[in-house]
């Protein structure tokens, strides 16, 4: 990994996503349709994130780690609908359930084909969309969770080995950090982008998971950084506090990441081996 | 006791001949099975366009057909042997950067035909599957050697191709000229029987 590299699979999907949000802020001006600039700004990032490493995807995938973007891609075709209806803010539910559906079953890992596996990567969808949605209040907080939580991911991918996953999960990362900043700049609509989000983010946890050649203990450290999602929503609902609500919910996040990287890193065996 | 020994001589005698004619043909169709201690698989390739890295696998199995002196090869090489004297460099290559070994646990050559070039020397067609992808090439064999002794019967074989990692769908490293595309894989077989 040089610096080139990151230049190219990370600032590419980071510029080509960052403009495009910036391109509909005059685009789409009408408020309900505002979101959909930033749901076709991640899913453009995350495909064009894999292109620049694996080439065009082909159906049926040539390795079964290339439905991580097949997934991301159908959850955003959904989340492109969600604008288009009215009245469906008190259906977010049924979209993170349909989200789950999708997810659960094409994202079809090594080992991971068992009923009851389809069934946890539906429910792991559900609270990492549901979750993440209850957090976006302020919208800016979504984006750092999963900023912070991808970019944990890239870490432990990195330290698997899987170079691939770790620039994917970096830029998809990165593409939030954007987000979060455009976000700032000028606030929009954020409807259904969480759900793109948290299937990310469940699908690079589970792909981790499953080319991780390292033990048991290692390989556990994977569901960490998800499962501060959920845990990051229950403290930011349940703080009493509403004005430091938002900084302890990220702090579990952050407290939850450091300890997953920390945790591979001691379950990692010892050596003085350097790569690359 | 001369008259036992008549009696039994014959039956001693067909049995001797009973026994030794399905040794015979066993002998000629057996297949050698390839010893994984004293066969070795090495591959080069170039690093930052400078030194040449090697790595090699530590488990070959499979058969050696060796019948009218031609012979014919199915050889499997397990991923996850693969051994580079640098543990993390080990997994990486195992990873689906490379390899995918999860997915992709062995690499497999089967010959289809061979045809003899020369003294010891053999142009060998087969199906080289890695990576989930499979092409037909086609390598020089050299018989290294062939014995027969109280321990059994050994054969020996080496042969030296390229092949380019792109037609394998694996250009992990090769745009950002840190890995060269082409890749040396050495072959040295041992087989008994």
């Amino acid at each position: 990994m040089n610096p080139v590299e990151v230049l190219q699979f990370v600032g590419i999907p980071l510029g080509i996503g960052s403009a495009i949000v910036i391109l509909s802020w005059w685009l789409l001006p009408l408020k309900r349709f505002q979101p959909l600039g930033v749901i076709v700004a991640v899913g453009i990032s995350s495909v064009v994130a894999f292109i620049l490493q694996e080439g065009v995807p082909t159906l049926p995938p040539t390795q079964r780690w290339h439905w991580l973007v097949f997934t991301v891609t159908a959850v955003s075709l959904l989340a492109c609908i969600y604008p288009c209806f009215k009245k469906w803010d008190n259906l977010i539910v049924l979209q993170a359930l349909i989200a789950g559906l999708v997810a659960g079953l094409i994202l079809q890992f090594p080992s991971q084909q068992e009923w009851y596996m389809r069934c946890l990567v539906f429910v792991m969808v559900l609270f990492a969309g549901t979750g993440l949605r209850r957090v976006t209040i302020p919208a800016w907080h979504m984006y750092l969770v999963s900023w912070a939580v991808l970019a944990g991911l890239s870490i432990l991918a990195l330290q698997s080995s899987f170079a691939k996953l770790a620039f994917y999960a970096g830029a998809m990362s990165a593409v939030a950090a954007s987000m979060c900043v455009l976000q700032l700049l000028r606030p929009r609509e954020t409807k259904s982008v969480q759900i793109i989000y948290g299937t990310a983010i469940v699908g690079c946890t589970l792909c981790g998971f499953a080319y991780d050649q390292g033990d048991t203990a290692q390989r556990s450290a994977w569901f960490l950084p998800m499962a501060s999602i959920p845990l990051s929503a229950i403290c930011y609902v349940a703080f009493a506090n509403k004005k430091y609500r938002a900084v302890v919910s990220l702090a579990v996040v952050n407290v939850c990441i450091v300890a997953a990287i920390t945790w591979s890193i001691f379950a990692t065996p010892a050596t003085d081996e350097m790569w690359p | 006791m001369i008259i036992l020994q008549l009696v039994t001589l014959p039956f001693i005698l067909s049995m001797a001949l009973f026994s030794a004619e399905p040794e015979a043909e066993t002998t000629a169709s057996a297949a050698f099975e390839v010893d994984s201690t004293h066969s070795t698989s090495i591959f080069r390739t170039q690093h930052m366009g400078a030194g040449m890295f090697y790595g090699r696998f530590n488990d070959i199995a499979g058969t050696i057909q060796f019948v009218e002196d031609m012979p014919a090869f199915d050889i499997t090489i397990d991923i996850a042997s693969v051994d580079t004297n640098n543990s993390r460099l080990d997994s990486h290559l195992k990873s689906p950067d490379f390899f995918n070994v999860v997915e992709f646990p062995v690499m497999t050559f089967v010959s289809t035909s061979s045809k003899k070039i020369g003294d010891e020397k053999y142009e060998v067609v087969g199906e080289f599957s890695m990576h989930g992808v499979s092409k037909t090439i086609t390598v020089l064999m050299a018989k290294t050697g062939q014995m027969k002794n109280s321990r059994g019967e050994k054969v020996g074989f080496e042969t030296e191709f390229s092949i380019k990692r792109t037609d394998y769908d694996m250009p992990f490293g090769i745009e950002s000229g840190s890995l060269a595309d082409e890749t040396k894989i050495i072959v040295a077989l041992e087989a008994g029987r």
